[in-house]
């Protein structure tokens, strides 16, 4: 009963009331329900770091070799994003946990609908059994959340950026200063971007090692490669053309939504070499 | 006049000149390219890549295959427009670069200590702080809380016929950050000339290597034979591991040997060998099984197992039968009236039969092992109809052999690309401006800064420098 699917659905209860909480602790803006709704994701956080041990000592090997697993991976990954802005900005952020959690909610979700095939313990395939496979997945996917967490705070932000304009107590109000989102979001994606990049090299010297060659055009590298352009983009707009608040939100948006297709469409749609996850 | 119109003509080159450096200098241009990159990628992931013709007229149509072959769409990535690309790309950061240079430098390097007041005034961040002590102290202080926060500083005591005998404090720290995009972008350059040097001189291929058939590298001149060919299996039947045992001999030396397998190639002499896959032959078998059949009685006469191009006599038949040829499934190329392999599957096997009757060749028959296709050509001047019965093809190894000098500076830019990355984003250049002016008993302190990126962190930092006094 113990094993890791048990663990995974315990966990998308967790999040589903923690981010529950949020918005309840939005409307009704009592600190207690802050509280409640921030412990209950750490709650979250212990119970997706034991999917992740159990799942370890199932299959004997990193627990990342399919598409279910790496969701399992990315949320945990994501809520630690988050837990780490909650101990640095003191619970000044915590209102982000609203967003964020609701990610993490729909990615165990989602990895939970998954057609059986996708979540089975299958043995690794040869292609796979290289010790390149963990530090491609793990950077890669900590590139991933850091977008993640940058696609909240932008959707965020444009929600906070409309209700300040207007003037009028609304909704959003718990939400943090707009600026203070604009800054929030940029760093994300600046952490995001150097472990995605990192992510595709340590990809392109394992295909150079497994296959004869650093780069085929096949669609996963091709779309990680678009992904790439999107935010090597938005820096040069930001950094070097000044952009700020809803057009670098809107590149975040976009930036993720390909992130997305790369994950999960190129996986679906698109047949090629990566076709396992 | 001949020299005015000399200097306009000038002129004009210079702002033609000028006209062409700002256009592929900007921003905007590698942010474009950016996109259209993007956008020609997307492209060549819904139009699938390096199908025949016939095939994509199928899927499009005549009219769309005309554009789709025009704009090289088949071969996406390698087109002429998307190799234009790339071109533009690594020239608008050459230009770019070579623009930003000298500013890049100067943040980097220019130490600032000769300022007034008023400028640091005219700072977003300056503070403005009221010192119970004189100048000295003042100094003393800022000097061991900057170190603190790791600052470097360089200190200049005023000379008195400056008005007062103030004293100017330039700090700094995390100047490499300035030169994190610099690094970047020389990184990508790198990257793409490794690209240029594999696709102008690194090859891959593909060869199919059976077990006692060794394979001659005429780029290295030299042979590797395939010493064992096995497949391991888990418990569930599914496959676990395929491994090739394979051996080089230069000049008929053995230099060495190595068992590789998917993730664990073999290197020598900067090729390198590959497991990449492995089947059944497609070309060829080790034997083929042909049933002769007597026309007039109908009775099966004889059973003979046939080596691959091997002639062998028929004993009390007076045939002589050779199999020269196989495929795995067989196709006909009308145009070039030839017989191949559509595909490596074994969907239609068929061999080629060389029939000597009498001493005479009268027939080289293809005969199908499908059974609906047997005797599908029944050969007139033979007594005898002839039929594949069973066949069995070698497995083959696939390896793959690649060479590619290109591939160094690739990984030479990735790592440098990886310095520069991090260098820009989390190394921040943060400056400060201090001017210390004594008055009676005590001294103001102006306190300004700047920094390249994380203000937020900026603001942070300066106020609890601030705060200290």
């Amino acid at each position: 009963m113990f094993n890791s699917f048990f663990l995974s659905d315990i966990l998308l209860w967790v999040y589903l009331i923690a981010s529950c909480c949020y918005i309840v602790y939005m409307a009704l803006k009592k600190d207690w329900i802050g509280h409640l709704a921030f412990a209950l994701t750490v709650l979250g956080w212990l119970v997706n770091t034991a999917a992740l041990v159990v799942r370890t000592i199932e299959t004997g090997r990193a627990p990342y070799a399919n598409l279910y697993e790496t969701m399992v991976l990315l949320s945990w990954l994501v809520i630690m994003g988050y837990i780490a802005i909650e101990l640095k900005y003191s619970s000044r952020l915590r209102i982000v946990g609203a967003v964020i959690v609701t990610l993490a909610f729909l990615a165990i979700g989602a990895a939970a609908m998954l057609p059986y095939r996708y979540q089975a313990i299958e043995p690794l395939i040869p292609a796979l059994q290289s010790n390149w496979l963990i530090l491609h997945v793990i950077t890669t996917f900590v590139g991933y959340a850091g977008f993640a967490i940058a696609f909240g705070i932008g959707i965020m932000y444009l929600l906070k950026e409309r209700s300040e304009q207007r003037g009028k107590p609304s909704f959003f109000d718990r939400f943090p200063s707009s600026e203070l989102l604009d800054d929030l979001n940029y760093k994300f994606i600046a952490i995001g971007f150097p472990f995605v990049t990192l992510g595709i090299i340590l990809g392109a010297i394992w295909a150079n090692y497994a296959w004869g060659g650093y780069w085929s055009w096949d669609p996963k590298e091709t779309w990680s490669l678009i992904v790439w352009f999107i935010y090597a983009g938005y820096f040069h707009g930001r950094l070097v053309r000044g952009w700020r608040g809803r057009k670098t939100a809107y590149f975040s948006i976009i930036g993720f939504i390909a992130v997305v297709f790369l994950y999960w469409g190129v996986s679906f749609v698109l047949p090629g070499l990566h076709a396992y996850a | 006049m001949e020299t005015a119109a000399q200097t306009e003509v000038g002129s004009r080159q210079r702002g033609v000149y000028l006209k062409v450096y700002d256009f592929f200098s900007s921003v905007k241009l590698a942010v474009v390219v950016f996109f259209l990159l993007a956008t020609g990628s997307i492209l060549g992931t819904v139009i699938e890549q390096g199908l025949d013709p016939q095939e994509y007229i199928e899927r499009y149509g005549e009219k769309w295959y005309y554009w789709i072959n025009l704009f090289n769409l088949t071969n996406l990535y390698h087109s002429w427009w998307f190799t234009l690309l790339l071109a533009l790309l690594a020239t608008n950061l050459a230009v770019c670069l070579s623009k930003r240079l000298p500013s890049i430098w100067r943040a980097y390097y220019v130490v600032d200590c000769d300022f007034t007041h008023n400028l640091v005034q005219n700072l977003k961040n300056c503070t403005i702080i009221k010192f119970q002590g004189n100048a000295e102290e003042a100094k003393h202080k800022i000097a061991s809380l900057l170190k603190g926060h790791k600052y470097k500083l360089w200190v200049e005591n005023n000379p008195p016929e400056n008005s007062a005998e103030d004293i100017s404090i330039f700090a700094a720290k995390g100047r490499i950050g300035r030169l994190g995009s610099t690094i970047t972008h020389i990184s990508i350059f790198i990257i793409l000339t490794g690209t240029v040097v594999s696709s102008a001189i690194g090859f891959r291929s593909f060869y199919p290597v059976y077990e006692g058939q060794p394979l001659y590298v005429p780029q290295g001149d030299f042979y590797v034979s395939l010493d064992k060919f096995w497949i391991d299996y888990n418990e569930n039947g599914s496959i676990k591991d395929y491994f090739s045992k394979l051996s080089v001999v230069d000049h008929g030396k053995k230099m060495m040997t190595k068992t590789i397998q998917v993730n664990d190639p073999l290197q020598y002499k900067g090729f390198w060998f590959y497991q990449s896959s492995y089947g059944l032959a497609w070309d060829r078998v080790d034997k083929a099984l042909i049933r002769i059949i007597d026309k007039k009685s109908g009775k099966i006469v004889v059973e003979e197992a046939l080596d691959f191009r091997k002639e062998k006599e028929i004993k009390g038949t007076g045939l002589r039968l050779n199999v020269t040829n196989f495929v795995s499934h067989f196709a006909y190329d009308a145009q070039r009236k030839q017989v191949y392999a559509k595909s490596p599957e074994h969907e239609n096997p068929a061999v080629q039969l060389e029939i000597v009757e009498d001493g005479n060749l009268i027939a080289t028959p293809w005969l199908f092992y499908d059974p609906k296709l047997h005797n599908m050509f029944p050969i007139e001047k033979s007594k005898f109809d002839f039929i594949l019965a069973d066949y069995r093809s070698p497995q083959y190894s696939g390896l793959q052999m690649a060479k590619d000098p290109g591939v160094n500076l690739v990984w030479i830019g990735s790592g440098l690309l990886m310095a520069g990355l991090f260098i820009s984003f989390f190394i921040f250049h943060r400056r400060l401006w201090i001017k210390i002016e004594p008055s009676e008993k005590s001294a103001l302190i102006y306190l300004g800064g700047l920094t390249n990126k994380d203000s937020y962190g900026f603001e942070k930092e300066l106020k609890s420098i601030v705060e200290s006094f």
